[in-house]
């Protein structure tokens, strides 16, 4: 048993990299616990009744200018029970929510299942038919400098105005082919070296992942469905398309709240799901290990983590909490504590609040559940 | 970490200035970009808040940040128009099972 799982952590380790930092063991499912396929078992929260309350009244206490709280939907599953789910009005738990850049995570699932399966790998040069050609220096490129956003293409969101490349990738003039738009770029760092966010990366890997998938929109359609959405029972998911037809993996993927929390619990439980993996091994730990970089303390693969960051990078929440989280534009959160065996769903706008003030108000509802007793991992 | 959340409505203000103190083609023709950007933005938010979230345009709009109030959108049976008019227009057009579309 111990020679096996040391030979399993060798074999991690050569697939995925080695963690800068032994990070808090993912928990299982409690025993007894049904898994939240048909239906999300409900339970009372075990935290402090004041601090919780007071956290969430805080949330919703922002209103935009359309005189509705910022916060449109929160939700806590505390050991695989649904134990808070508050809306706001005209909300409720058939909504769905748009995922800005959550849907990068989404993106980063399908790419585990394909290379579960096989069909992709994550260290061989990153299938893009416009980077073949003879000594063009993208052919380097892997599915792991994009996942961890370090490929060193010239294709970073910028700023948020008008002529930054997201707004021209998505809105403007490269939306007809996003992933054609998004691969035209040139190198200009060495791969693995520099980190920079860009949507146009998981547009380029939204185009890998179409393919893989056999291309076309029923296809990547029929995938999702099939192979993760059915499975985790997240029936509201869906992901939009260019006019190319390949998915916006890089901002739009809509589901309710509940499913969002289906998909946080599938990271907590390491990508496992009622005794199937639907991850490979080993995947949860690439996605929550800070890439390595050295302007990065705070990305891991198409997930943020909440480690140290650069004088150019942003931690929402608070230091010292062990998390990783998907994140989008207007305050989405899918936010993932291994050590409380928690997931926290944050969806709506930022209108009003900051980023600095709902990463507070987060890292006090967070605060208020317990560690797990013997929880932390070698 | 922020898709474009005030895109077009700064810039689209400041080319406007441009133009009307003379400014030549070039402003014209960046105007236009930036107005495309929005209409495109207004389309494909409002489509996708109305046929895939469920919500009406009326509860939509505010979510469009203030910067693209300038940019109209018309409800069309399948989809959203987003237009400057006399400058830009896009369409999103929504299908069952893949959402909104922009083109």
């Amino acid at each position: 048993m111990k020679i096996g799982r040391t030979l399993a952590g060798v074999a991690l380790v050569v697939l995925f990299g080695a963690a800068a930092r032994a990070a808090t063991s993912l928990p299982g499912q409690p025993e007894g616990v049904p898994w939240p396929t048909a239906e999300w078992p409900q339970g009372r929260p075990d935290a402090d009744p004041a601090a919780l309350t007071r956290a969430a009244e805080q949330l919703f206490s922002d209103t935009g200018r359309g005189g509705l709280p910022d916060t449109r939907a929160l939700l806590a599953v505390q050991g695989g029970r649904l134990v808070l789910e508050r809306y706001a009005e005209g909300f409720g738990p058939d909504s769905r929510f748009r995922s800005w850049s959550m849907a990068k995570s989404v993106t980063q699932a399908l790419v585990g299942i394909l290379v579960r399966e096989g069909q992709l790998s994550l260290d061989a040069p990153a299938p893009v038919p416009a980077w073949r050609a003879a000594g063009d220096p993208r052919a380097a490129l892997t599915l792991r400098h994009l996942l961890t956003m370090t490929s060193g293409l010239d294709n970073a969101d910028g700023d948020e105005s008008a002529d930054s490349f997201v707004a021209r990738l998505l809105f403007g003039d490269l939306s007809a082919d996003s992933a054609a738009g998004a691969a035209q770029v040139a190198l200009v760092y060495a791969p693995g070296t520099h980190w920079a966010y860009s949507t146009a990366t998981t547009q380029i890997v939204s185009g890998i992942v179409a393919r893989g998938v056999g291309g076309g929109r029923d296809g990547v359609r029929g995938f999702l469905e099939r192979e993760l959405a059915t499975p985790l029972g997240a029936r509201s998911l869906l992901v939009e398309f260019d006019a190319a037809g390949t998915p916006l993996g890089g901002g739009y993927v809509f589901a309710t709240a509940r499913d969002w929390a289906r998909l946080g619990t599938l990271y907590l439980r390491d990508g496992v799901w009622n005794g199937v993996r639907i991850l490979p091994e080993g995947w949860v730990d690439f996605s929550r290990t800070v890439a390595p970089a050295s302007n990065n303390g705070v990305y891991g693969a198409h997930f943020w983590v909440n480690g140290d960051p650069t004088e150019d990078q942003f931690r929402p929440l608070r230091q010292g909490l062990e998390a990783f989280e998907m994140s989008g534009n207007g305050g989405q959160f899918v936010v993932i504590v291994p050590d409380r065996d928690l997931v926290i769903v944050r969806l709506g706008e930022m209108q009003r609040v900051t980023w600095s003030r709902l990463g507070d108000e987060l890292s006090d509802l967070i605060a208020a559940f317990p560690a797990r007793a013997a929880a932390v991992g070698p | 970490m922020k898709p474009p959340k005030r895109a077009g409505g700064r810039r689209v203000l400041l080319a406007l200035a441009a133009l009307a103190l003379g400014g030549a083609s070039y402003a014209y023709g960046h105007l236009r970009g930036m107005a495309s950007v929005g209409a495109g933005y207004v389309a494909k938010e409002l489509c996708s808040c109305v046929f895939v979230a469920g919500r009406s345009l009326e509860s939509c709009r505010p979510d469009v940040p203030e910067s693209m109030d300038r940019v109209r959108a018309e409800l069309l049976p399948d989809g959203v128009r987003g237009f400057v008019p006399a400058l830009a227009e896009r369409v999103a057009r929504y299908e069952p099972g893949f959402g909104c579309t922009l083109h």
